[in-house]
């Protein structure tokens, strides 16, 4: 097997590292939007977006197989254990799966792709995390139930969440990653290449 | 009390799966009241303390909600709600970050066989968590210094600056950092393919079966009591 096709200590110690840098910076984020309810669904567009870069730093330094399922299931884990359930763990390995693949096809060498995949593991998680909210519609209404007061308010309101918003929510998540890569891209070039970090950006 | 990091690691399962599905208030704090024992047994009475008055606080917000506007009501109890889900992990996770050290976090690993890839991971990962907040401490210093602190202010006028100016130096710090990392543990022998021996060893006794066996049970106990009903007790 070739020398730059399996995954060593450097690598590992690579996506440990950048993968704690992602998961703040993405749960800063997450935490800042959802102090709201109306901006609460689009937390993870703005997690993609500020964190995007991170990603590409990532895979630009590890471009080999399996690098993108690790840091996929890292990150579930850790969203995981954070307490936002099981069906976000599962969307983001199956996510993480998809951009593998993606990846895979562009022999984990072309920018372009590997954007696409990013996107894509982002809207897994929007969904996986958008799972949980629709069961907290339930608790909503017992809350409204329980506490008597304008009730009609709070069942439109819950009712418009749930619906089309968060298809909106979902679409603003993929095309915030996508700029987030586009953002990545233009950082590197202005600074990562002009220090030698990386030697040129596909 | 010590406890074995691989009955602490089912442990951490099981909550965050029963923390996930007992969001209403009562069965809530059944979940975090065991937590609270379990971490206090684990040693850590004043972490405990400090995380019950947070969520006694919590739970008047959760009761006054009733005599405030509707609107802002809505908000509040989402973020209450948001925090005291999260309450009873962050509290065990908290607790294992400080009784277990990572040495024995990775022995434990190994001898569950996870591979190797996840367990390096994972252990950098862990180990990395305070050194990013002394990193973002740093940053955050510089930036102050070049007049683009983060205030709200500056993130609404001048959103990219602020951006580019955190991000930067933060990916260009941490690049540096497993450059460095990476040559410390490889010349330590990480890629060495032979089995890794530890200095830790590990032993579980009957009394940390006993305690994760009844621990555990009880969690799923509170979950099986909120889909079958007390019967007699709450309707």
């Amino acid at each position: 097997m070739n020398q730059n096709t399996t995954l060593k200590g450097r690598d590992f110690i690579n996506l440990g590292i950048f993968t704690v840098i992602f998961i703040v910076l993405f749960m800063v984020c997450m935490l800042l939007m959802s102090t709201t309810i109306y901006t609460q669904p689009f937390g993870t567009a703005a997690g993609a977006l500020a964190a995007g870069p991170v990603y590409m730093l990532l895979r630009a330094k590890t471009s080999k197989p399996w690098a993108i399922t690790i840091f996929g299931v890292l990150y579930g884990l850790v969203m995981f254990v954070m307490g936002s359930g099981w069906p976000i763990l599962a969307a983001v390995i199956a996510g993480a799966l998809i951009a593998e693949l993606i990846a895979r096809s562009g022999q984990y060498q072309k920018y372009g792709r590997e954007s696409i995949g990013y996107a894509i593991l982002m809207t897994a998680t929007a969904i996986g995390s958008y799972v949980p909210l629709l069961t907290m519609k339930e608790y909503y209404r017992q809350l409204a139930e329980t506490n008597s007061v304008d009730n009609e308010f709070m069942a439109q309101l819950v009712e418009f969440i749930s619906g089309p918003y968060l298809v909106l929510a979902i679409v603003v998540t993929f095309i915030a990653a996508f700029v987030g890569t586009l953002i990545a891209r233009a950082l590197f070039k202005k600074h990562f290449v002009k220090a030698g970090l990386l030697k040129e950006v596909r | 009390m010590k406890l074995d990091v691989r009955c602490k690691f089912l442990i951490l399962i099981a909550i965050s799966v029963i923390a996930f599905s007992t969001k209403d208030v009562f069965y809530g704090s059944l979940v975090f009241s065991l937590v609270c024992l379990l971490t206090f047994l684990l040693g850590q009475g004043r972490k405990t303390v400090k995380y019950i008055i947070t969520y006694l606080v919590l739970v008047a917000f959760i009761l006054l909600a009733k005599h405030v506007p509707t609107f802002l009501r809505g908000m509040i109890l989402m973020i209450v709600l948001c925090i005291r889900m999260c309450m009873p992990i962050a509290l065990y996770g908290q607790t294992f970050m400080k009784t277990t050290p990572v040495s024995e976090m990775v022995t434990g690993l190994y001898a569950l066989h996870i591979p190797r890839g996840f367990v390096i991971t994972f252990a950098v990962a862990m180990r990395f968590f305070p050194t990013a907040k002394e990193e973002f401490g740093h940053i955050r210093d510089a930036m102050t210094l070049r007049g683009i602190n983060l205030s709200v202010a500056n993130v609404l006028r001048r959103p990219a600056l602020v951006f580019e100016g955190l991000m930067t130096p933060l990916l260009v710090r941490s690049f540096t950092i497993a450059e460095e990392l990476s040559a410390a543990s490889i010349t330590r022998g990480l890629d060495n393919p032979a089995p890794r021996t530890a200095f830790v060893r590990l032993h579980v006794t009957m009394l940390d079966i006993a305690i994760t066996i009844l621990f555990v049970a009880a969690l799923f106990g509170v979950l099986w009591l909120r889909e079958n009903g007390w019967g007699w007790w709450v309707d």
